[in-house]
C-alpha cells in the first residue's frame, strides 16, 4: 500500500483488515457530519454520522474501487440516512426554523462563513432565506438533495451522480428543474429587496 | 442562467463540525462494531480472509465450527487467557496483562487526561471489561480482583507472530518453517505443552483492484508457501496457522519501515542491541518521526512494557502489529 494510500486503497484492505477502516471514518468524519448537520440540524447529524460509517463498513464489498475518493460514496449513504430518518425530516425543516428565527450560529441568520461573512452577504441570506425555505420544501425529494449536494456540499455533477447512483444526465435535468423552481420563489424576493437595499451586484435578481 | 446555486450556498446552514468528543466516541463505536460484526461474518459465510489483530468480542455468543472467532470465542474463555480488553466500549490488545493498567493508559491518550479510578470486570464469555468505578457494568458481568492479570505470554505471543517485520505473513513460508517460527516462540516464551497445525483456507477472491490486481499487498506467495495468520487457541493450547488470509504488507508502506527497523535493531539484525526498554522507546519514536509516522496524530501508538522482576536483566523486545492503527510494543524480555 502506499504511504498515503487512496481512499479506495483503503477500503480494498480493509476487506481483509477491517479495523484499517477506520482511515475512511477519520478522514471523512468532519464533512459527512456537516452535510447531516445541514441537513438535520445538530442532535441529528449527532445521532446519524455513527450510523453512516457503520452502513459504509458494511457495503465496503460494492465499493468501486477504480473511484480513489470515497466521499461522494459517503455523501450518497449520509443523504439516504437522513432521508430515512423521519425524525431528521423533521428536525431538518425545525432546524431551519429556528435559524429563521436567528437561533443557530447565535448571530443571525448565517453565521459567519469563511465564503460568506460580509455584512452584505448576511442581509442577502437573511432576504433570500425564507424564499429558499419555501423553494425546498415544495421541491420534489430528489431534486433537492441534488441541488443540495451541489450547492452545500460543492460537489461536481459527476460526483453527485455517484452519491446519488444516477447517471449524470439525471442529475443535469434534476438540477434544471431544481433551479428553475428555486427560480420561481426567488424572484419575487428579489425584486421586492431591491427596492428595500442593494444587494452586492443584485445578486438576488434574476 | 441566473445563479440560484449562489443563492442557496448564500443560505448554507453554518456549521461547526464535531467535536472532539463525538468524534473520539463515534470512532470507538464504529471499531468496536467492526471488531463485533466481523467475527460474525466468517459463521456460515466463506472462511475469513485476514485477521491481523485479535479482538475480544464483548459479549461471546459464536456458533460452533466458527474459524477466525474460535480463538476467543470458547463459549466460556478464562479471562487469564484473553488477550484484549474491553476499556469502556473499545476493544484493544491487551499490552501489560493488567487491564486496568491498560485502560488508564489508553484514557490518558486518547482524553489527555489521568483515567478516573477504574474496575475490570469479566463478563459471561470470560472477556474483560474495564469501566470507571460506580458505572454499571452490565448484565452478567462479575467484578475482578485488582490483583487480576491476563497471561503475558500468550499477549506476546500473539504479539510476535503477528509483527508486521518478522512475524508468519511477513514472508512466504513453507509449513514446516511457519510450524518451526511457532515453535521457537513458544519455547521462547516458556509455553509447554503447546501444538501448531496448519489449515489451508480459500482465502476467496478478495477485494480486488479494477485491474483485477489484489486491492493490497506484496505480490502472492509462490506454490507451496504462504503468508499465515496464527490464531491462538489457550484452552486446546494450540496454535492454528491458517494459510493465505493475509496478503503482507507492501515494501515501503511507513510502518514496514518501522517495524523492519526495530527488528533489526533490537531482534536479529547483525548489530542488534540490548537495550532498556525506555532508551529503546524513545528510538523508536524518533524513528517513527523519521518515517512519517506523527504519534500525536494517532498515525502510531506505543506502548513500553518495563519488566515485572527489576532484579532480572532483561532486553527491549519490540513487536509492530497493525489493526486500526499501528502498534509498537516495546517490552522488557529477560535476556
Amino acid at each position: 500500500m502506499n504511504p498515503d494510500p487512496t481512499d479506495a486503497e483503503v477500503i480494498g484492505a480493509s476487506g481483509a483488515d477491517p479495523p484499517r477502516f477506520a482511515v475512511i471514518f477519520d478522514r471523512h468524519v468532519a464533512s459527512i457530519h456537516r452535510f447531516l448537520q445541514r441537513r438535520t440540524g445538530a442532535d441529528g447529524a449527532d445521532s446519524l454520522t455513527g450510523e453512516c460509517f457503520r452502513i459504509a463498513f458494511e457495503r465496503r464489498a460494492t465499493y468501486q474501487l477504480d473511484r480513489p475518493d470515497a466521499l461522494p460514496w459517503l455523501y450518497g449513504i449520509a443523504n439516504n440516512v437522513a432521508r430515512q430518518d423521519q425524525r431528521g425530516e423533521r428536525r431538518r425543516w425545525t432546524a431551519q426554523r429556528r435559524m429563521e428565527a436567528g437561533v443557530a450560529g447565535n448571530e443571525g441568520l448565517v453565521a459567519p462563513d469563511p465564503a460568506h461573512d460580509g455584512l452584505l452577504d448576511r442581509l442577502d441570506a437573511e432576504a433570500v432565506w425564507p424564499a429558499v425555505q419555501a423553494a425546498l420544501g415544495a421541491m420534489r425529494p430528489e431534486e433537492r438533495d441534488t441541488i443540495l449536494l451541489v450547492a452545500w456540499e460543492d460537489l461536481t455533477y459527476r460526483e453527485v451522480a455517484i452519491a446519488l447512483g444516477v447517471p449524470v444526465g439525471t442529475v443535469r435535468s434534476r438540477l434544471h428543474r431544481a433551479r428553475h423552481h428555486l427560480r420561481e420563489h426567488l424572484e419575487p424576493v428579489g425584486q421586492q429587496e431591491g427596492d428595500t437595499h442593494t444587494t452586492r451586484n443584485g445578486r438576488l435578481r434574476p | 442562467m441566473t445563479d440560484e446555486i449562489e443563492h442557496l450556498r448564500s443560505v448554507r446552514p453554518p456549521t461547526g463540525g464535531p467535536s472532539p468528543a463525538l468524534v473520539a466516541d463515534e470512532r470507538n463505536a464504529l471499531m468496536a462494531y467492526i471488531t463485533a460484526a466481523t467475527p460474525d461474518a466468517t459463521v456460515g459465510l466463506p472462511p475469513p480472509r485476514r485477521r491481523r489483530k485479535r479482538w475480544l468480542v464483548p459479549v461471546v455468543v459464536v456458533a460452533a465450527g466458527s474459524t477466525a472467532a474460535a480463538g476467543w470465542a470458547a463459549l466460556r474463555t478464562d479471562p487469564k487467557t484473553t488477550t484484549a480488553v474491553q476499556c469502556g466500549d473499545s476493544v484493544v490488545d491487551a499490552s501489560t496483562g493488567d487491564p486496568v493498567a491498560d485502560c488508564a493508559a489508553l484514557w490518558l491518550r486518547e482524553r489527555g487526561t489521568v483515567a478516573p479510578p477504574l474496575v475490570a470486570y469479566v463478563n459471561p464469555g470470560g472477556g474483560v471489561r474495564v469501566i470507571p468505578e460506580g458505572q454499571d457494568p452490565g448484565k452478567g458481568f462479575t467484578p475482578l480482583a485488582r490483583t487480576f492479570r491476563q497471561d503475558t505470554a500468550l499477549i506476546e505471543l500473539e504479539g510476535e507472530l503477528g509483527d508486521v517485520s518478522r512475524g508468519l505473513a511477513a514472508a512466504c513460508l513453507g509449513e514446516a518453517q511457519a510450524r518451526r517460527m511457532v515453535s521457537d516462540q513458544l519455547r521462547r516464551l516458556g509455553l509447554s505443552g503447546w501444538t501448531s497445525r496448519v489449515r489451508a483456507d480459500d482465502p476467496g477472491p478478495g477485494l480486488r483492484n479494477a485491474d483485477g490486481t489484489p486491492a493490497d499487498g506484496p505480490p502472492a506467495c509462490p506454490s507451496g508457501a504462504a503468508r499465515y495468520t496464527p490464531i491462538v487457541h489457550p484452552d486446546t493450547k494450540q496454535v492454528e496457522l491458517v494459510a493465505g488470509l493475509d496478503q503482507g504488507t507492501a515494501e515501503g508502506v511507513p510502518y514496514a519501515t518501522l517495524a523492519r527497523w526495530l527488528t533489526d535493531q533490537l531482534v536479529e539484525g547483525p548489530d542488534a542491541s540490548c537495550l532498556p526498554v525506555d532508551q529503546a522507546a524513545a528510538l523508536a519514536r524518533q524513528e517513527a518521526a523519521r518515517v512519517g509516522l506523527d504519534e500525536s496524530k494517532g498515525d502510531v501508538v506505543f506502548h513500553v512494557v518495563p519488566a515485572t522482576d527489576a532484579t532480572s536483566p532483561t532486553c527491549a523486545r519490540p513487536t509492530t502489529t497493525v489493526g486500526g492503527t499501528v502498534e509498537v510494543t516495546i517490552r522488557a524480555v529477560p535476556r
